[in-house]
């Protein structure tokens, strides 16, 4: 059942010398996985693994004060050398997408390097375009993986001299921090696992030089399915099931996310009907999904679960799930709350802390040596 | 890259089982564990409940979904293999030797909707 209109990664041959299996993630043919997802979940956590990213939207953007009414960071605010998560928003306040923003100065005058998920990249596009601000898709300019991991440090630092001659000293660039090698090199310590690790933006041939110097290093490959486990257990959320045009930044615990005066003004503003937070699943080893129901104990509905996985890294279930505020006095009293998950038999989640791991950024207070 | 064993007949759920006189083995295919990938959970049927062919018996949960499992006969459970309560990816690492339940059968006319080794090679696209 191959659809024919399924965009390839360039990178695809490596995928399929490592023996990938494939998922038509919105209309882009991905790895699912290499070996099994557990095992690309553990080595990423102990190791370093690489991502093909490839269905990531790559876009320029022109900088615009238009921007202020649609972007949660104000510009002023996007500096060079530090990238910015911010989100799309709209004049309801809910989510149009969350994306990560890049300033490349002389590179690209007048534009931001913006990356936004595939499902999002054509309806931020139109966005874009409706609000005056020019924008440009450079996907296939600049290639995207992501190498993450505790080795990631050792691996791109290696990579950098041995394959380019650059010698980058990678103790100095934080997490989010980022260089710009040249117009068409950006590396950034950035990424989607709550691991260490690194983001690398770079034309074809050159990637294709990486791509080899990672397999014959042995890095192994992580697939979509791992990248989804990761990011559950690093309490992240995905545009689609966490986040949607109906869902406002309040709800999903990214008002940090707000750093524009335009947004802050709503933040006082807006209803909260309900409230993003981890489970645990106590009892069984059955797996929460999405759009699963959440009850109490006296059968009334309190929310709803967006993702779910069972943890390689904690050994149980856990899923993301929204907890209805009315169902709820006070939101802080929902730590511990324990309640049923509806399936064919009930099973008993319990509400805890997001993350669900310690997270491993590289930040400039750790005592890193 | 699929296994299929010559002495076992298949379903087109991807259940395989074994015949021995009245009693039937019944697992999961090479095909369906590598499909579902890594097995974290495996619902089995009780002891003593009645199945009837091509109904829901249980369900596996792998990392990335759920799904159903299909009784390939019609009887009566009489084991579970209570290895997969502890030790679910079993099902991943050698699905032919590590059977989810044994059934004695009531009535065999589910057989002739069971698939030969050659006719499931063919379902499954290998043949």
């Amino acid at each position: 059942m191959r659809n024919s209109s399924l965009k390839e990664s360039p990178l695809k041959n490596f995928h399929l010398s490592l023996n990938a299996k494939f998922i038509d993630f919105h209309s882009y043919n991905m790895p699912l996985s290499y070996s099994s997802i557990i095992d690309e979940v553990i080595n990423t956590r102990n190791n370093v693994s690489f991502f093909d990213l490839y269905h990531m939207g790559r876009l320029l953007v022109k900088k615009s004060n238009n921007l202020n009414k649609l972007f949660s960071v104000s510009i002023d605010n996007i500096k060079y050398g530090k990238a910015k998560y911010a989100l799309i928003l709209n004049n309801k306040f809910t989510i149009e997408d969350d994306i990560v923003i890049y300033d490349l100065k002389d590179n690209f005058n007048n534009y931001f390097f913006v990356v936004c998920n595939a499902a999002n990249k054509e309806k931020n596009i139109n966005i874009l375009k409706e609000n005056n601000i020019e924008v440009i898709d450079i996907s296939e300019d600049y290639l995207m993986i992501a190498i993450q991991g505790p080795f990631s440090e050792k691996i791109v630092h290696n990579l950098l001299i041995y394959l380019f001659n650059i010698d980058i000293n990678l103790k100095d660039l934080y997490f989010y921090d980022y260089v710009i090698i040249d117009k068409y090199f950006i590396l950034s310590r950035s990424g989607y696992t709550g691991e260490d690790g690194f983001e690398i933006y770079l034309d074809y041939n050159r990637m294709l030089k990486i791509m080899d110097y990672l397999i014959s290093n042995n890095v192994k490959g992580a697939g979509l399915g791992a990248r989804d486990v990761l990011r559950i257990e690093a309490g992240l959320v995905l545009y689609g099931n966490e986040i949607n045009d109906n869902i406002n930044p309040l709800e999903a615990n990214l008002q940090w996310a707000i750093k524009n005066d335009y947004f802050n003004q709503f933040i006082n503003n807006i209803n909260i009907t309900k409230k993003l937070v981890g489970i645990n699943v106590i009892n069984t080893k059955r797996v929460p999904r999405n759009g699963y129901k959440l009850y109490d104990y006296n059968q009334e509905e309190l929310g709803f679960v967006t993702s779910g996985t069972f943890s390689p890294t904690l050994s149980i279930p856990v899923g993301l799930a929204f907890i209805n505020i009315n169902s709820i006095q006070n939101i802080n009293e929902i730590l511990n709350y324990e309640g049923l998950i509806e399936n064919k038999e009930n099973f008993i989640f319990k509400v805890t802390k997001l993350p669900f791991i310690k997270l491993k950024y590289y930040k400039s207070q750790n005592k890193i040596k | 890259m699929y296994k299929v064993l010559d002495n076992l007949l298949y379903s087109k759920e991807h259940e395989w089982v074994q015949l021995i006189n009245d009693i039937a083995v019944v697992g999961i295919t090479d095909y369906a564990q590598k499909e579902l990938g890594d097995i974290v959970f495996v619902e089995m049927p009780n002891i003593g409940q009645k199945l009837e062919f091509s109904k829901v018996c249980g369900s596996i949960e792998s990392v990335k979904s759920v799904s159903d499992i299909y009784s390939p006969v019609n009887g009566e459970v009489i084991e579970v293999n209570s290895k997969l309560v502890d030790k679910p990816e079993l099902l991943n690492e050698d699905p032919y030797t590590n059977y989810i339940f044994k059934a004695k059968i009531t009535d065999f006319s589910f057989k002739d909707n069971l698939l030969t080794p050659e006719q499931y090679k063919q379902h499954i696209g290998i043949s």
